[in-house]
């Protein structure tokens, strides 16, 4: 079975941890724990009949204190890029880290995930930003770690894009 | 051509026609001769031809002898020793696979076997470390075996990961057998995370790394190689040697897989084969402390102790119930003594029956060095009477009193009596006897009554008396005590007469010896009678019983004519005459 090391990356409190928990436990929690260092989980998953092996490296999001550590990139085969639907300055953060993991390992697969989808009331992102990224090229789509709404896709999708 | 050799042309021999139609004729052959030369010579085509033929050869010989085999095997014995000479690691990676499991196999059955072990279970059981052992494998649920193992060990390599160093990811996993393993593939991948911030945190330099995790009682050590990085979750303290091991290790996967290494894409199949399995099998050390096996003294101790107390408790009550069996047997056997029922109750024997109170006293049949506790023994026993013929022997006894000039014999169920016995108690007896239970007939054939005798011996004694006179006297010079004696004698005959129902009578006959004339002997004797007669009467004897005569010299005591035998006839002797009653009567 082929392994894949996926890395999430995000600003903090995106929802990276409770992506990864929704995805591989199916459970979610309001709760908010910041996430230090790495935490790592697997998932195994159908990909066109092909089993795959996710390495989920679920790394503490930047904030001001916290700057991204490079060294943990190293290896990765995709990248989930999450961005807070109801903070359009995570957008911003996430791009810049993009850029970075880039300059440290080069161009792996990856994919944006506008997480908190369940919550329209708060939400601020600007859709003509998303659309501009998409006309790049880019795979985008709207998640909710809470519902569960787009999580799977989100991570088959990227394990298609690692298996081309 | 016979000659062609002899008339060879010489180069640049040009006009020699013979020559010419020679080469002109044999051209073909020439060449062909030429080819063959070449091919002679030249060894590169050679071993072409050779190369082509070699193996039909081969094959052709192993199908028929195999002389080639033997041939070939000193050679190849030879290349073989060489290259071990040579370079040993070629031949070492051969047997690796084959030799490495192998042994760990035979450890790992040699230490089960060794746990098996009676000692080994005994130690483990009895001694205080023992029974701590037996509760951490109980509270943690581990078979006690393994607990006594991981207690026992050294070190153990119980988990070896090879790990693909840029993206964590697992290329292969061997964990030792028993042990428990978290995902393969998260320890494996945390493994890297934490080299990686390791490296990030301490600015580390180049190709540094760390190279030993604690965690918990288990140190992971990790061998950076270029591409992938072995870890190994080790339990207890490895030697420094391990480290070379898993550098070994590590290397000759780097030189056999450095394709794969290099290229991988997340597929770790390629990793899975057994060559890689049986490298990485060579960090799965472990050692274990000898110490395990050893049995303390103290316990042996207390272990002989434990079996010489039991064996001899088991002999003791062995003993003591062979005590009981023959102790019930002479029970049994003895006269009087009836068992009806004997059974062990805690601790000690019940016994129940009957017992003739002429019996043995139960307790004193045993023997005084009879591992049976009288302690013990619980005796109840009803009295009865015994028909054993000892029993009534000695009832008889007591119930008649016999004198003691009575024997009883018991011969059957007749009761004999013999010797003698007052008539008075041979009836009282005859008819006591017969009321005793054992007892049906009385034989008193053999018993003499006891009067009878007496007055026989008391008439025997009588009748020897001789009272002496001197010459010519009608006085005997008789001491009064024999007189006093005759008296008391004729008394006592009378009444044991009369007891009889006889009618005694007593003639003193007196005599004279053959001196002088007959009328004068006849007074004398007569006047001697006489004497005695009325001395008698004065010592109180009864007149009736008493008649005189006078015989003279007619009836000599002696028929001697010595003086001694004279002297015996100047006497006055009695005659007894014992008649029934009756008769005398009339
Ligand atoms: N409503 C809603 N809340 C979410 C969703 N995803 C995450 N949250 C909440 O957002 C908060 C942060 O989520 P985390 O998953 O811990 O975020 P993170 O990106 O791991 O944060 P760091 O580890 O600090 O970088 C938590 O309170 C979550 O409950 C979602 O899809 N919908
Ligand atoms: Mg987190």
């Amino acid at each position: 079975m082929i392994r894949k090391k996926v890395c999430m990356l995000g600003a903090f409190a995106v929802g990276k941890t409770s992506l990864v928990e929704r995805f591989v436990k199916s459970l979610f929690s309001e709760r908010y724990q910041t996430s230090l260092g790495v935490k790592i989980d697997k998932k195994s998953l159908l990909v066109d009949e092909q089993p795959l092996e996710l390495i989920l490296w679920d790394l503490a999001g930047e904030d001001e204190f916290v700057s991204l550590r490079l060294p943990y990139l190293r290896g990765a085969a995709g990248l989930l890029l999450v961005v807070d639907g109801t903070r359009p300055e995570t957008l911003d953060i996430v791009l810049a880290l993009h850029d970075k993991a880039i300059a440290e390992i080069g161009e792996v697969p990856f994919a944006l995930l506008i997480n908190k989808a369940d919550l329209t009331e708060g939400w601020h992102i600007d859709p003509c930003d998303i659309d501009r990224l998409v006309a790049r090229g880019w795979t985008a789509l709207e998640t909710s770690a809470k519902t569960g709404r787009g999580v799977e896709e989100a991570f088959e999708t990227l394990g298609k894009e690692m298996l081309e | 051509m016979a000659d062609s050799k002899s008339s060879a042309p010489k180069p640049g021999d040009g006009d020699d026609d013979l020559s010419t139609l020679r080469r002109l004729l044999l051209r073909p052959e020439q060449r062909r001769i030429e080819e063959l030369g070449e091919r002679l010579e030249n060894p590169e085509l050679h071993a072409h031809d050779i190369s082509r033929v070699l193996p039909d050869a081969l094959r052709l010989s192993a199908k028929d002898n195999g002389t080639l085999r033997d041939a070939l095997a000193p050679t190849v014995e030879t290349i073989i020793h060489t290259s071990v000479r040579r370079d040993s690691r070629h031949f070492a990676d051969a047997l690796f696979p084959v030799i490495g499991p192998a042994i760990r196999k035979a450890i790992a059955e040699a230490l089960r076997q060794m746990l098996q072990n009676l000692s080994e279970v005994l130690e483990h059981s009895f001694s205080r470390r023992g029974l701590t052992w037996r509760f951490e494998a109980w509270r943690t649920g581990r078979p006690f075996a393994e607990v006594v193992l991981l207690h026992s060990l050294e070190f153990r390599v119980e988990q070896v990961f090879l790990i693909h160093r840029e993206s964590g990811v697992l290329l292969q996993h061997l964990s030792a057998d028993n042990v428990a393993f978290e995902d393969a593939d998260l320890v494996s991948a945390m493994l890297t995370a934490i080299q990686d911030f390791a490296h990030d945190s301490f600015a580390m330099a180049g190709d540094q790394a760390l190279d030993s995790i604690q965690m918990g009682d288990l140190t992971v050590w990790v061998e950076q190689g270029p591409e992938a990085i072995i870890a190994g979750a080790i339990r207890g303290n490895a030697p420094e040697e391990l480290r070379g091991a898993f550098h070994e290790t590590l290397e000759s996967i780097h030189q056999r897989q450095a394709e794969a290494l290099r290229d991988f894409d997340g597929d770790p199949a390629l990793f899975e084969t057994d060559a890689v399995q049986q490298t990485l099998q060579q960090c799965l050390q472990a050692r274990y402390r000898k110490d395990v096996s050893r049995i303390s003294p103290l316990l042996l101790i207390l272990l002989l102790l434990l079996l010489t107390g039991g064996g001899y408790w088991i002999y003791t009550e062995l003993r003591e119930q062979q005590a009981f069996e023959a102790y019930l047997q002479t029970l049994n056997q003895a006269p009087g003594i009836v068992v009806t029922n004997a059974v062990a109750v805690n601790g000690g024997y019940r016994v129940q029956g009957l017992r003739d109170p002429l019996a043995a006293e139960p307790l004193s049949l045993l023997g005084k060095k009879d591992p049976l506790d009288p302690q013990r023994l619980d005796l109840h026993f009803e009295p009865y009477q015994a028909l054993a013929p000892s029993f009534v022997l000695i009832r008889s006894q007591r119930l008649l009193q016999p004198p003691e000039t009575v024997n009883l014999d018991l011969d059957g169920e007749v009761l004999h009596l013999t010797g003698h016995a007052p008539a008075a108690w041979i009836s009282e007896a005859r008819r006591l006897a017969l009321a005793q239970p054992g007892v049906a007939a009385v034989d008193t054939s053999a018993l003499r009554d006891q009067s009878r005798n007496d007055l026989q011996a008391l008439q025997t004694t009588l009748s020897r008396q001789v009272i002496r006179f001197n010459v010519d006297t009608t006085h005997s010079e008789t001491d009064a005590q024999t007189l006093q004696r005759l008296a008391h004698d004729l008394r006592r005959l009378q009444t044991l007469a009369r007891v009889q129902g006889l009618q005694p009578r007593v003639m003193l006959v007196g005599h004279s010896d053959a001196t002088g004339t007959a009328a004068r002997n006849h007074l004398l004797s007569r006047r001697r009678a006489d004497w005695l007669h009325e001395h008698l009467l004065g010592l109180g004897v009864d007149p009736a019983l008493l008649t005189v005569r006078a015989a003279g010299s007619s009836e000599p005591v002696s028929t001697k004519t010595t003086p001694a035998g004279q002297a015996q006839n100047r006497s006055v002797t009695l005659i007894v005459h014992l008649a029934p009653k009756e008769e005398a009567d009339k």
